[in-house]
């Protein structure tokens, strides 16, 4: 971390739904190569906070500024086209159904290659190439390549999801409980799979989850929202052995130990 | 002699109508490759037969125009023989099969294999104006992604095409860049086809009436058929002539001959190969036999 600048500094934010706020009051910086957990219970504005730092929703109050180059510029001052062009080449998605990330109809490799073509590329070998190692990295063998992810199993999609937004190198990955429709065991090698590549790649990472246990082992910080407001925040061991507000006890207490 | 109980405008059209899609034309001419939506009319003629192109036909043809129409490259089909015809009733135009003597040609699938020259006008008759649809459903999105110039999408059908078939496989609707800037689908004209668009003297003219849309590509327009580095775009190609007249180089229909499955391959392009056969006479039988061994 050169310690200059964050990556992402978010100061005093809130999206509103009509006249209610769906969150509001967040304060975070994020760093390059660190990974933030947002957790909460249902309803609790986690994933209203993701898509308003992604643009896809509005900011209506404070303001998010991302690092370009060596300014922060105001997220929402960016035309259309200069928010596209970062979701092309810097920001990723992982939603949490992979039919919503995946083009279903379309093979493994055109999957992965398609934010490459987006970006320019134009030779197909290239691209054939990428794909494979792609494949091969997010453990899907090589000779389903041009299978649809239609006939994959649900851990096969999210991780070919994960393959598709990460091939063109991203600085800044959102995710939304990329784990939570999938069972324990396929859970347990999808984070081994997502913390790997995070470290490998140094990429900045904002995932969304309800299950304490996945912030526990993937996240360096991690922040506890209720009621579309930041209650908790600090470092993921810190606020899972120590919780401090009454809400995060709760939460923490309330899983089982083993 | 008493007056016909209905009188039709000149080109069928009304005139506010006809300054409508002149309009329109003018914008698509000068936006090269843009979609520019338009109010399409009723024609006497179901939606998917070829409105758009009469209705473009209608708002530029006049009494000293000479029109020839094509359906798969042929001018005596019923489509083409009926268009031709109504316009000689509704507009005065003189109708023709030769290329040469045209100065409107209004066509399904076919560019003519004779050079168009300056002047000349091609209105192609268009099912599916947006080249994305069945990539991206939502025309809200695919009409962004035209603004935005976004078209990796375009070449993920492409991909997939090579990574199935090994090569690209679309034949014919294949997309073009028109002018650098904007993706355009030029009709169903085969691939074969796509060549003959790039630094036309012609102008051509996109009517696609159910969807709404005109878009158009001027004459000396750059046209590249998309393709991969290492796959570039390659026209169709025959590796036989014409059995009727003998023409190599030219698009050719499989035209089935008996019930035990023979087959013959002659021009798509009706007027050409009966004007080479007057020309030169049929081709030899020798040349016959040496296709069909």
């Amino acid at each position: 971390m050169s310690g200059s600048l964050p990556l992402l500094s978010v100061a005093n934010a809130g999206h509103a739904y009509g006249a209610t706020f769906g969150c509001r009051g967040v304060d975070f910086d994020l760093w390059p190569g660190e990974v933030l957990a947002i957790v909460g219970e249902s309803g609790s504005g986690k994933s209203t906070l993701l898509g308003m730092l992604s643009q896809r929703l509005s900011v209506d109050e404070g303001e998010i500024r991302y690092r370009q180059g060596k300014e922060l510029v105001d997220l929402t001052a960016l035309s259309e086209r200069d928010v596209r062009r970062l979701w092309r080449t810097e920001w990723g998605f992982v939603h949490q159904h992979a039919v919503d990330g995946l083009r279903m109809h379309v093979s493994a490799g055109g999957n992965i290659g398609e934010p490459l073509m987006a970006n320019g590329a134009r030779h197909f070998g290239d691209i054939r190439r990428q794909a494979e190692e792609w494949l091969a990295r997010v453990e899907i063998p090589l000779d389903r390549i041009d299978d649809a992810p239609a006939t994959f199993s649900g851990g096969m999609r999210q991780r070919l999801q994960i393959a598709r937004n990460l091939v063109f190198g991203p600085r800044l990955v959102f995710m939304d409980e990329p784990t939570s429709g999938l069972d324990v065991s396929v859970q347990a090698r999808l984070l081994d799979l997502i913390r790997s590549l995070v470290a490998d790649l140094g990429l900045s990472v904002i995932i969304v989850t309800h299950d304490l246990a996945v912030a526990r082992l993937i996240s360096h910080r991690t922040l506890v929202m209720k009621d579309g407001a930041v209650i908790e925040s600090g470092l993921t061991d810190r606020v899972l052995d120590d919780p401090q507000a009454a809400y995060t006890q709760l939460l923490v207490s309330s899983i089982l130990q083993g | 002699m008493p007056e016909p109980r209905i009188v039709y405008n000149e080109g069928y059209l009304d005139e506010q109508t006809k300054r409508v899609i002149r309009r329109a034309l003018l914008k698509a001419i000068a936006v090269p490759g843009f979609q520019v939506p338009f109010a399409s009319r009723e024609v006497p003629m179901p939606r998917g037969w070829g409105t758009g192109g009469v209705q473009v036909t209608a708002a530029v043809i006049g009494q000293s125009d000479t029109l020839k129409v094509i359906d798969q490259g042929a001018d005596d089909t019923t489509n083409a023989v009926s268009i031709r015809q109504f316009f000689e009733k509704v507009a005065g135009s003189r109708p023709t099969t030769r290329t040469d003597l045209a100065t409107v040609i209004q066509t399904r699938h076919r560019i003519p294999e004779t050079p168009l020259v300056e002047g000349q006008i091609m209105v192609y008759q268009v099912p599916i104006p947006e080249p994305l649809r069945f990539l991206e459903p939502r025309e809200t999105e695919t009409r962004r992604l035209h603004a935005l110039e976004e078209y990796g999408l375009m070449y993920v059908k492409l991909y997939e095409d090579i990574s199935r078939y090994g090569h690209i496989a679309k034949t014919y609707d294949y997309p073009v860049l028109v002018g650098g800037r904007y993706v355009m689908a030029p009709s169903p004209i085969p691939s074969f086809d796509n060549p003959k668009l790039h630094q036309s003297p012609a102008m051509h003219l996109f009517g696609a009436g159910r969807e709404k849309r005109i878009y158009a590509v001027p004459a000396y327009t750059d046209v590249e058929s998309l393709g991969f580095e290492d796959f570039p775009f390659e026209p169709q190609r025959f590796e036989t002539p014409c059995e009727v007249c003998g023409a190599e180089g030219v698009y050719l229909d499989e035209i089935v001959m008996d019930d035990r499955g023979a087959v013959m391959y002659a021009c798509s392009d009706t007027d050409h190969c009966e004007r080479r056969v007057a020309e030169r006479g049929p081709a030899r039988p020798a040349e016959n036999k040496e296709v069909r061994a």
